[in-house]
């Protein structure tokens, strides 16, 4: 017998199917089927017929079992906690990604970075946006050129014996921001920092212009000198080029 | 306003309503043990029955249906009206009697398969016929070690749908899976059950 035709009869004996043609067939057909077919049926006659004896849990048994157990938690229909799980892992996702985006946007490599004038008065940083030059750093020494290392980080400010040199790495290439005097690029670092704070897209190719980037107290006839990725052919250094009028200038990347 | 307008006019209805387990539930949820113990009053035979018929030793039957309806108060908020009361409890029990199974597996069941022959002995006695009576005792002895020797997810199965009678829907809710699944479960467990039978019976 197949097997397929087995799980007939066993659907047919236990009433799961109840096919009185496919019976009849059967029953024409194979008597072997028909005789399997009563035998499982008995079988599930005494099945339903196993004894069971009579339930002797009392209501007063349930009633101590369960003052003994205790009520568990019958009466707290709060949140369980791990529902609240994902709470501080969005605090810190959020954490993360935040951070990354600063750091991304003061890492993004500015194809002119420059400074100009916050004009300051009182706690708050103001931002003059359309400054003139004689704003820019008033009172610039006329010293031996100092690189600022990353500017939109930490003043970390290196000092070497050939010159006083903090530059901005992005990849390959960087772009340094030159000033004169090493208090001016102090006050630059951290005017730079107010605005990457507060407008983080500003240094990211937000084409904000250059003169958001002002130090506050500088005054305004000292230059800056601008250091690109260019390097001179002649001498192998960056290729530098002195700024008066910063008021055309636009930061990006 | 319906629902206002049909308590005034049928009470009947709502004294059915009242009475029913969901109702029961309910009321036990905020508190009144009382309607709780309507429910156990209502449900232990057919739950003991299960538990007798998984576990075929009285005491750990009764053991196992007080800790089903003790888990069942502490849990009563996890209940919901979508499946029935007593599919819900069955449910828990399945759970109890295969931890239970597990752990009996473990050890000797001597005393076990003692305990439900002086069962057999004392409750079995259809007809008069003395030689019928033995032959019906031997089948339903056979019957039940076979049952007993099978798996406790096929033991579960037949029980649910062969003894207890259960409609698949039910089935597939206590058992967690779905309607297809338990169809399946049943056939397997009944093919487990014919092939143990068999030789125990000398048929087919």
């Amino acid at each position: 017998m197949k097997r397929s035709q087995k799980d007939e009869i066993l659907q047919i004996a236990f009433g799961d199917t109840n096919d009185s043609a496919r019976i009849e067939q059967l029953r024409e057909t194979s008597h072997e089927a028909i005789r399997e077919i009563e035998s499982l049926r008995n079988i599930k006659l005494n099945l339903q017929q196993l004894p069971v004896p009579e339930c002797q849990l009392s209501t007063e048994r349930l009633r101590d079992a369960i003052l003994n157990t205790g009520l568990g938690e019958k009466t707290t229909s709060s949140q369980p906690m791990w529902k609240l799980a994902w709470v501080p892992v969005a605090v810190l996702a959020v954490t993360f990604f935040g951070s990354q985006m600063i750091r991304s946007s003061r890492l993004t490599e500015p194809t002119l970075m420059g400074a100009s004038i916050v004009k300051e008065e009182g706690p708050d940083v103001a931002i003059d946006f359309n400054p003139t030059i004689q704003d820019v750093f008033p009172d610039f020494p006329d010293t031996e050129p100092i690189i600022i290392e990353n500017p939109t980080s930490a003043p970390a400010i290196k000092h070497s014996n050939r010159k006083p040199n903090y530059a901005s790495r992005s990849g390959s290439s960087r772009t340094v921001l030159l000033v004169k005097s090493e208090p001016a690029a102090k006050s630059a670092l951290t005017a730079m920092e107010t605005v990457a704070v507060s407008t983080p897209s500003a240094l990211g190719g937000g084409g904000l212009p250059i003169e958001a980037m002002a130090p506050s107290g500088v005054s305004s006839d000292s230059g800056i000198v601008l250091i690109g990725s260019d390097r001179d052919s002649m001498t192998g250094a960056n290729k530098a080029i002195e700024v008066t009028d910063t008021s055309s200038m636009v930061t990006g990347g | 306003m319906q629902a206002i307008s049909t308590a005034a006019v049928s009470p009947v209805y709502n004294a059915v309503d009242v009475d029913s387990d969901n109702a029961l539930v309910i009321r036990a949820r905020e508190g009144d043990y009382r309607a709780y113990e309507m429910l156990f009053e209502r449900h232990r035979t057919l739950v003991f029955r299960f538990a007798y018929q998984m576990c075929p030793r009285r005491d750990d039957a009764e053991d196992l249906v007080q800790e089903a309806f003790i888990r069942a108060y502490q849990n009563l908020h996890r209940y919901r009206d979508e499946a029935k009361f007593t599919t819900w409890l069955l449910r828990i029990l399945t759970n109890l009697c295969t931890d239970h199974a597990r752990m009996a597996n473990r050890r000797q069941n001597l005393e076990q398969q003692e305990a439900a022959g002086s069962l057999t002995w004392m409750t079995e006695g259809f007809t008069e016929n003395p030689i019928e009576n033995l032959e019906q005792e031997r089948r339903v002895d056979c019957l039940r070690r076979a049952l007993n020797a099978l798996p406790i997810h096929h033991k579960t199965a037949i029980i649910l749908r062969d003894i207890e009678e259960r409609e698949y829907t039910d089935i597939s809710q206590i058992l967690g899976c779905t309607v297809g699944g338990a169809k399946l479960r049943v056939l397997r467990a009944r093919r487990a059950l014919r092939d143990r039978v068999a030789p125990l019976l000398g048929e087919m």
